[in-house]
């Protein structure tokens, strides 16, 4: 056994009250090492999994109706790293309506082998031992979770503090090139005053490529497993609502066909959709932007789709456009660092779903994302 | 000001010219030396309190968080007005400071104008005493 369980996590529990099905199986497990713990009804059973159990052996009628259901509620609050293996054992003989009934009440208890009694020691070994060989995996996953959630978190944590720490030099740059503009012209010649005007705006791009960066790490860090559903046209709304400025600056008009609820955080929905309109208001041709967002269910998964009349993508950049600080113009002709799909991408990502786009240069673009339904 | 950027130190004391301010600036250029300066403000009758602190978070040995708390917890100083001053957003850092008691929070700008603006928060923190 590895280290990554405990004590508890590695025994059996058997609820077998009726004879002497439960010391006899606990001796045959024993042979082979495995340690075990009786318990004599539901509830008995549902306080020692709460402690840590490898999986656990009923007999098929050790508990009553309501027994096998808070049973089954506890095993249906597993995380989802956990899928605790039960054993049942069955009665011989041949199957009836009456334990037909029974199988089908015991199913609810998720990851359910039957094993008719009365069960061969080997047969008993071999069927605990591939449950203890599962139930090892299933840790094994949850430790590499636990890695995961903390190297993400440190990753962070570097992010933050990286940006926080770069911010402060840049801003020297920033303000000191300009006050040597300001107090100094008279000194400096016209070339001069140029350099410090690069200078200057250097440092200011750096500032904004630093705290886009940030943004992106803080982007949907960790995979995220939601179970709550939320309705997407608050999160559209919201957006919007960002970006009412350049929407009215530039008369752009936004249209949407009813949205679905979906299993996604609501901050983590209004930046893909503020992204995503921004850019098309941003790439525009010389036409009032117009924008329509719409969503159908496929395979599964609701498919967002954001149209626009803008600019147009190249197919060759189609892909590129997404990596950081990506960009396909100049600078002076649309501002930005070019971190916004990027992000987008994140955070679908996060959500094992995809986002890419159709496009034609001049005939505007539709960019599509997928989350889980 | 405890403040360990001299970059920033000028700009400040610029801003408080600017803006006219009659005051008189001691800065302490890490935490340490900022809570042993609150103590010696504390107990010492012939030094006085300051009217203001300007903070930055971002302070070497102690941090900003520790200054403030120190602070807050002196007898003698614990009601002058803080101003935290921070290099970026965070609404974490925010939210905490106001826990902690601090009176405003100065975001440093990245050009000069926006930085003067510190004045006239000063004035403003002072004049309410």
């Amino acid at each position: 056994m590895t280290n990554t369980a405990s004590r508890d996590e590695e025994r059996i529990l058997i609820s077998a009250p009726r004879g002497r099905d439960a010391s006899l199986i606990a001796e045959t497990l024993s042979m082979d090492g495995i340690a075990t713990v009786c318990c004599p009804d539901a509830t008995a059973l549902v306080n020692l999994l709460e402690e840590g159990a490898a999986a656990a052996i009923v007999a098929e009628e050790a508990f009553s109706r309501d027994g096998v259901e808070s049973v089954a509620r506890w095993l249906g609050s597993q995380p989802p790293w956990s899928d605790l293996p039960i054993v049942v054992l069955t009665s011989s003989g041949r199957p009836n309506s009456a334990t037909r009934k029974k199988a089908q009440e015991l199913e609810a208890l998720g990851n359910v082998t039957f094993l008719e009694r009365p069960a061969r020691p080997d047969t008993l070994r071999c069927s605990m031992r591939a449950s203890l060989r599962a139930r090892m995996r299933q840790y094994e996953m949850r430790r590499r979770q636990e890695l995961l959630t903390r190297l993400n978190m440190d990753l962070e944590q570097f992010a933050h503090s990286a940006s926080h720490d770069l911010q402060e030099p840049l801003r020297n740059v920033a303000i000191y090139s300009e006050l040597l503009t300001r107090r100094y012209a008279s000194s400096i010649d016209r070339n001069g005053l140029e350099f410090l005007e690069h200078v200057r705006s250097g440092a200011l791009r750096m500032q904004s490529l630093v705290h886009d960066l940030l943004a992106y790490t803080q982007a949907a860090s960790i995979e995220e497993d939601i179970s709550e559903s939320r309705e997407a046209n608050i999160a559209l709304e919201r957006a919007l609502s960002n970006l009412m400025e350049s929407i009215s600056q530039s008369g752009t008009c936004v249209t949407s066909d009813p949205l679905p609820s979906v299993r996604i955080r609501e901050v983590h929905l209004q930046q893909l959709f503020q992204n995503l309109i921004g850019n098309a208001i941003k790439y525009r041709r010389d036409q009032p932007p117009r924008v329509h967002v719409s969503a159908k269910k496929k395979d599964g998964n609701w498919l967002f789709s954001v149209e626009d009349n803008g600019i147009g993508i190249h197919p060759e950049s189609k892909e590129q456009i997404f990596g950081v600080f990506k960009r396909l113009h100049t600078n002076d002709k649309y501002a930005g660092t070019g971190i916004g799909l990027a992000i987008c991408q994140r955070i679908a990502e996060r959500y094992r779903g995809r986002i890419w786009v159709e496009s034609e240069p001049g005939k505007g673009s539709t960019f599509f994302f997928t989350i889980p339904a | 000001m405890v403040e360990d950027n001299k970059a920033d130190v000028f700009l400040i004391k610029e801003a408080v010219a600017f803006h006219n301010l009659h005051v008189e600036l001691h800065v302490v250029e890490d935490g340490k030396l900022a809570i042993d300066y609150i103590n010696r403000a504390g107990e010492d009758a012939d030094a006085p309190c300051p009217s203001l602190c300007l903070l930055d978070l971002n302070m070497p040995i102690h941090n900003g968080y520790e200054v403030l708390r120190h602070l807050r917890e002196n007898e003698r100083c614990k009601d002058i007005p803080v101003i935290i001053m921070t290099s970026s957003e965070s609404s974490h850092d925010r939210a905490e400071m106001k826990r902690l008691g601090a009176d405003a929070y100065f975001h440093k700008p990245l050009t000069y104008d926006d930085f003067l603006q510190i004045g006239d928060l000063i004035k403003t923190l002072l004049a309410r005493r």
